[in-house]
Parts: structure tokens; sequence; C-alpha cells
């Protein structure tokens, strides 16, 4: 038993860190709040039948992107620690920088090839013109 | 031109008094609480009111009948009612008759008397949706003393609830410029509500066939939906199924595993959220939200001190909230709830759909499923969607405009009227 909780948590970490870094590739930083609830959003993809919303969406891209957390604020605080183990891990290993509040990927990375999904590539694009605050407050208040 | 002759009352002594009317107009005067309302109240009563004189103790065991002679367009008519509501009589004076009619055919009567032109009737009905009768306009005619001087509400009928519903409308339809044209909508949004039963009766039936052929189609194993506009391509199908021919391109589905965990996910986000609203309790949501995320960030640093300087910002955030405000809205929320109600639903009939996959079926069984395609596809349901929604808008477009032509007024007439008041 506890074997296969090593186990799971260790899957669990590596696809957080797999997303963090093909989030980071894309969008060179981001910080660490935003980080939670975007990688924590695009694992969660997985298990949706469809995209909820689509790049046609020109409004309020960052409160549709975080309403789908809505009914998952539960969920999300349990995937918090595997998120915070992977960008540890990430940061430990030199693969991620950490400057104050914001993740970077170092001048020497190399860049990962993958198609993002649009929307959630353009809310994080917009959630930039959000203060960390903001950011959390919306994240809190919609869930 | 209406006259009302003469009130004639008998008492249950078989007393007479009568009242005679003068030409033009007539005016009561007297001390308060002499009775001038109750006079006027009579004469509401003598012309259908439906109030209960027999409870008034002035007229209880006092008044047994009362008879009203008018003349309207040069033919006069008796009018008698008793103590009784049900018990009335009317006749031409020329030409008494003795038969007892109820309070319902009095009315009636009464109103084929005071309806000089049935278009107008049926004019002003098809405008304000109401059935109005000669006794909604008698709300014209009572102007007690103690409404003189108001400037607003003062017709005295209107305190009461079912004349007051029927005032707005009738004076919308009197100070009304744009009759021809309401009445022109009416009639295109009649038919064209008609037609949109016609599309959604349709639009039923396709969805009904659709699901059936579909049914099958999932017994038959075959890999193909049908949409109403791929018949061909389905009897095509249907055709490599008859000739057992096994096209091998087999879709690619979910595993029934996976789709049962969408399905959970999904299932549960939609309920949590449900029940949030369900509780209406907003507020204590965020502040529980908030707990709960800080309560799992500092169980992380206790754990392992490392993750400190990736946590402690985050905290210090946290404590920050209260200086903003959120600018979420909730309908966002909602709608991305009810997206995923849909995709909770499309997961389910995935599911559904796969549990033919394991399950064998005889080629009696098959052929039957195929002979009720065959027969389904044959069957004409092509509708438009967009005819559909497109007649939908219309229908409300029309209804706006009706609403707003019936609303305004005509000032001019307005103001003629006014000046008309004035002047006398």
């Amino acid at each position: 038993m506890q074997r296969l909780e090593v186990q799971a948590e260790i899957v669990m970490i590596s696809a957080y860190c797999d997303i963090v870094l093909k989030i980071l590739s894309t969008h060179r930083t981001l910080s660490i709040n935003k980080m939670l609830v975007f990688a924590y959003l695009i694992k969660k993809k997985k298990f949706n039948q469809s995209d909820i919303y689509s790049t046609h969406n020109k409004h309020d891209v960052v409160l549709k992107c975080i309403s789908q957390l809505s009914g998952l604020f539960g969920d999300y605080c349990e995937n918090i620690q595997y998120l915070v183990k992977a960008i540890h891990i990430l940061v430990s290993d030199g693969k991620v920088v950490v400057h104050e509040t914001e993740l970077l990927l170092p001048t020497d990375s190399q860049p990962i090839e993958y198609s993002e999904n649009e929307f959630i590539k353009k809310a994080i694009e917009e959630s930039k013109r959000y203060t960390d605050r903001q950011f959390l407050k919306e994240v809190i208040y919609n869930v | 031109m209406f006259k009302i002759e003469r009130l004639m009352m008998t008492s249950v002594g078989n007393e007479h008094y009568t009242y005679e009317f003068a030409s033009g107009i007539n005016y009561f005067r007297g001390k308060n609480d002499s009775g001038k309302t109750e006079f006027y109240k009579f004469l509401d009563y003598m012309f259908g009111s439906s109030e209960r004189i027999n409870e008034q103790p002035w007229f209880k065991d006092s008044l047994k009948e009362a008879s009203i002679e008018m003349t309207y367009d040069k033919i006069q008519y008796v009018l008698t009612r008793t103590m009784y509501p049900d018990v009335n009589y009317f006749c031409y004076k020329d030409e008494p008759s003795e038969q007892i009619i109820n309070l319902d055919e009095y009315k009636d009567k009464l109103n084929s008397v005071f309806t000089k032109n049935e278009q107008l009737l049926r004019h002003i009905r098809n405008f304000t949706e109401e059935n109005l009768t000669y006794r909604s306009f008698t709300m014209f005619n009572f102007l007690g003393e103690t409404r003189q001087g108001v400037l607003n509400d003062f017709f005295d009928k209107c305190s009461r609830i079912e004349y007051s519903v029927k005032l707005n409308p009738i004076l919308n339809f009197i100070f009304n410029s744009n009759l021809e044209r309401i009445f022109e909508l009416k009639k295109e949004l009649e038919g064209l509500q008609k037609e949109l039963e016609d599309l959604e009766r349709r639009s039923q039936r396709f969805d009904f066939i659709c699901q059936h052929i579909n049914l099958q189609l999932n017994k038959l194993n075959a890999k193909i939906v049908y949409n109403g506009r791929n018949a061909n391509n389905v009897k095509e199908v249907i055709k490599q199924i008859k000739d057992m021919e096994d096209d091998n391109k087999h879709v690619k589905s979910k595993p029934i595993s996976e789709l049962a965990a969408m399905y959970n996910s999904i299932n549960e986000q939609v309920k949590i959220y449900e029940n949030t609203i369900a509780d209406g309790k907003r507020m204590e949501v965020e502040s529980q939200n908030r707990e709960a995320l800080l309560t799992k960030l500092k169980q992380l640093i206790t754990d392992k001190a490392e993750f400190q300087y990736l946590i402690q910002p985050l905290v210090e955030l946290l404590d920050d909230l209260d200086k903003n405000i959120s600018f979420s809205k909730y309908i966002i929320s909602d709608n991305t709830i009810k997206e995923l109600r849909n995709q909770r639903l499309l997961v389910k009939n995935e599911i559904a759909n796969n549990d033919y996959r394991f399950r064998c079926f005889s080629i009696t069984e098959k052929a039957r499923y195929i002979a009720i395609v065959e027969e389904y596809l044959g069957i004409d349901i092509a509708y438009s969607e967009d005819e559909l929604k497109e007649k939908r808008k219309r229908i409300r477009d029309i209804k706006e405009e009706i609403r707003i032509l019936q609303n305004s007024d005509d000032t001019s007439k307005i103001k003629a009227l006014s000046k008309a008041i004035t002047d006398k």
C-alpha cells in the first residue's frame, strides 16, 4: 500500500514537472501563484470530454479560465503539494529559476516542442495583466 | 344619446319612490354621511355591479326591488333588479316582460345595448388581450368626492384591482397612434407562432428519429453517427454490415475506465458547485477556501521547511487578500458548470454506447435493427435549425416592437384632451 502511494505520488509529480516546463517554455515566465492554478487546470483537462471554452472567447478570458476551477477547490488544495514538490525538484535540478515570486526558465534551456491548449495559452498571457493578489482573490472567490 | 329617465324603488311594504333625472348633468348635494356615494353605488348596482346590497343594513328588509328607465339611441329600456343578485328583469319599455334572468344574462343584455361598434370592441380586445365589456368602462363614470383634486389614480373604481389592471391597457389604446401597425404585427406574430409550432414538432421528430437510428447503429456496432444529413453514408455502412464486410477502420474510442473516471470527475465538480450555490453561503465559502488553502500551505512548510521559499510569498498574499475585491461575474461560473453538465451527459451517453460493444446479438436481432434503421432513414425529417432560430428571433423582436408601440403615446391626442379640459 505504502509503495502504491509513493508510486502514485511519483506519477503526479512527474506529470506536473512536465506541465510546468511546458508552460514555461511557451511563456518564459509566470508567478508561482498563477503557475499552480494553470498547471492544475491543464492536468485536469484530461478529465474533460472536450474544452469548455475556445479561443473564440475574447472577454474575461482569465475569469472564464478560473471559473473552470468551480467545485474543484478541495481537489486543487490537495494537488498543491505535488505541484510544489514538482517545482522544487525542477528548481533543485536547475531547470527552473525562482526570482522573487516569479518562475523563470534559465536562458540556456532547450525549447520543448509541444502544442498547448490555445485557450489556456491566451488566458496565461492575459493573466499577466493581473497582480498576484488580484488573481488569488479571483481564484478564492470563484470556486 | 344616453339618458337615465327615472329610478323607481319599491319597498317591502310596496311603497314606491321615484327619482326623476333631469336632462344634462345631474348632481347630488348633501351633508357628510347623507348617502351621496351610496346613491351612486346604487346606480352602479343597477347597471350590473355585483355588489351585495342585501348585506347593507339600509337596504336589508326595506328595499324589495328597483327599476331604472333609460333611453339609449331613442330606444327605451326598463332594467329591474331585486335584492337577490340573480333575480333581474330586462325589457323594452313598450314591451314589458316578466322573465327572470340571472346577473350574467343581465350584464350580457346591457353589453349588447351599450356596444355600438363591435369592430371597435374587437380591436380593443386584440390590443389589450383582455375581455372588456361595458362594465370595464364604467370606471370612467365614477369620480367620487374623495378623489377631487387628485392628479392621478382618480377613478374611484380603480382602487379595485379588477379595474385598475384594465385601466392601463385601455388608456394605451385610446392614446395610441400605432394601432394599424400593431394590428399588422399581431397578425404576423400569430402566423409566425403557428409556423414555429410546426417547426418545433418537426425538430422533435427529428431528434426522436436520430436518436432511434443511432441506438440501432450502436447495437450494430457501426462506427457512424447519424445526424440527419448523412443518410447515404449510413446506408453505405448498413450495406457493409449486410455484406459482412469488416472495414477494420475502428474509430478510436476511449476505454470505459477512462470514461468512467471522466464522468466521476465532472460529476463531482458539478455537484460541489451546485451544493455551494444551494447553500447560498458565498461569503463563507470564500473564507473557507482561504482557510483550506492556508492550512495546506502551512502543512507543507511544516512537513518540509525547504519549500519555504516557494510557499511563503503565497501565504503572505493570502493574508493580504482583504484589500482586493473580486471582479468576477457569477454568470461565467454558471456557464462553465452548464457546459460541464452537458459534458457529463455526453460522457454518460458515450459510456452507455459502449455497453453494446460487449453484447452479443443474434443474426435475427441484427436483421431487425437493420430493418428499423432502413425504415427510419426513409422518413423525411428535413428541417432547418436556422429557420427555427430565425423565427424565434423574429417573434421576440415583434413582441418587443409591439410592447414599445403599445406604450408609446400619441402626444397630440393627449395635449388636445388636456386643452379641452382646461378650456372647459
